[in-house]
């Protein structure tokens, strides 16, 4: 089950990506991340675009002025979204890698927010805090991208300070600081909380969907799980942190 | 009469760029209660290592790669794992990146941040990592001017980069 031999997929492990590529896959909270031959990084106001067909020989190609405050990225079907403290943009780079092409911006209250995306919807996280807007909430919400030109939110669901998320279809998980890792059953905007597991702080999360094999890491380390359909997470290993 | 021209406008271009940072300037106040961590370009050049495997102190960002797992340790580099068993991780190396905050693997090639550099290194044995290309200020912003309690520090670029704060009482 855990053998190494299954094909790599890009987009996160999206199955429905134009094709499996040679990348690997990060976490909500990246700011790198690989598609379509291209490293697309972000960094407070800007996108950035290398050629990395030759892997070896990354090429700059340009710089793409975004925003303010760009925290993270996120790649899904050919689109690039990217969370920004006053919101979400969506771009295209279906057609022009090199040349991503602004598709809306989804705009709501300054707060820290990585993304991630499935189907007709994406996740947003809002959190407050140090780094961010006091006067923010906290929440995670649900977008509707089926027009990714029109993008509208559709429902939200209370959390104590969050930071990223991963989806697997219907389960969504999502790390609430120290309150932990929640999951939730996701109908588009409805959420259904299913469990937390509060005895740890959760930063990042990767969901690799072929593999119902989640990757979570906080201030405590990195613990490994196996999910099922229903939500229930299997314990698998923890890399702790050396306290000393 | 043409290097006169030149001299205004270098004369012009000069004061423009003084007002400009005088504006952006900001008003000397209470210190910064930190210190900040200087790298030179050539520091810079040369700061990947090679070290063996190390205990997670402060894990960033996560990184899967069959069949393997990087973790950031928060501005001191990739600890890399065989991660072909999750239920038992095997540690293999700690490649040393000053700066370093976000990853990123394309067959066999790890790109990180470098401070203010984009750096290709080739993973083909993670445990013998060999940094193959550089983009140098890739990343301009990442050079952290300012310190963050947000208090007041004259920046010297004589210096280099600034890779991170450290509280000076520590």
């Amino acid at each position: 089950m855990w053998s190494c031999d299954s094909h790599d997929t890009d987009f996160r492990g999206n199955p429905d990506s134009a094709s499996a590529m040679p990348g690997g896959q990060g976490g909500s909270m990246a700011r790198f991340t690989i598609a379509a031959d291209r490293l697309y990084t972000v960094d407070r106001n800007n996108l950035r675009v290398f050629n990395i067909e030759n892997a070896e020989q990354p090429n700059f190609v340009q710089s793409v002025q975004v925003g303010f405050d760009i925290e993270t990225i996120f790649p899904y079907q050919n689109r690039l979204f990217i969370g920004s403290m006053a919101g979400m943009f969506i771009y295209d780079i279906r057609f022009s890698p090199d040349n991503p092409t602004f598709l809306s911006n989804y705009e709501h209250i300054t707060a820290c927010d990585p993304v991630v995306a499935e189907g007709n919807y994406a996740y947003v996280t809002l959190r407050s805090g140090r780094d961010c807007n006091f006067e923010a909430i906290n929440e995670v919400q649900a977008i509707d991208i089926s027009d990714a030109r029109n993008p509208f939110q559709v429902g939200s669901f209370p959390l104590s300070g969050p930071y990223g998320l991963g989806i697997d279809e219907n389960l969504l998980f999502i790390c609430d600081g120290d309150v932990g890792l929640k999951v939730f059953n996701i109908d588009g905007g409805n959420f259904t909380p299913l469990r937390t597991i509060n005895n740890i702080n959760a930063f990042d999360v990767i969901v690799r969907k072929d593999r119902k094999h989640l990757l979570l890491v906080g201030n405590d380390g990195l613990f490994q799980y196996e999910y099922q359909p229903e939500g229930t997470l299997d314990w698998l290993s923890t890399i702790a942190i050396n306290r000393d | 009469m043409s290097k006169l021209k030149l001299l205004t406008y270098c004369l012009l271009l000069l004061g423009v760029t003084a007002c400009y940072n005088l504006s952006e300037e900001v008003v000397p106040g209470k210190p910064t209660e930190f210190e900040p961590l200087y790298i030179t370009r050539s520091a810079l050049n040369s700061s990947i290592q090679k070290k063996p495997a190390q205990p997670l102190k402060k894990p960033g960002k996560i990184y899967v790669r069959d069949p393997y797992l990087f973790i950031n340790e928060q501005l001191k580099g990739v600890h890399i794992f065989d991660n072909r068993n999750p239920r038992s991780p095997r540690p293999l190396a700690f490649i040393e990146v000053p700066g370093c905050v976000d990853m990123a693997v394309k067959n066999n090639i790890l790109y990180v941040d470098n401070v203010v550099d984009l750096v290709a290194i080739d993973i083909t044995n993670p445990e013998q990592p060999r940094e193959v290309h550089r983009i140098a200020e890739a990343f301009p912003q990442a050079n952290r001017l300012f310190p963050p309690d947000g208090l007041y520090y004259e920046h010297d670029s004589t210096k280099g980069y600034i890779v991170e704060w450290i509280p000076k009482n520590d």
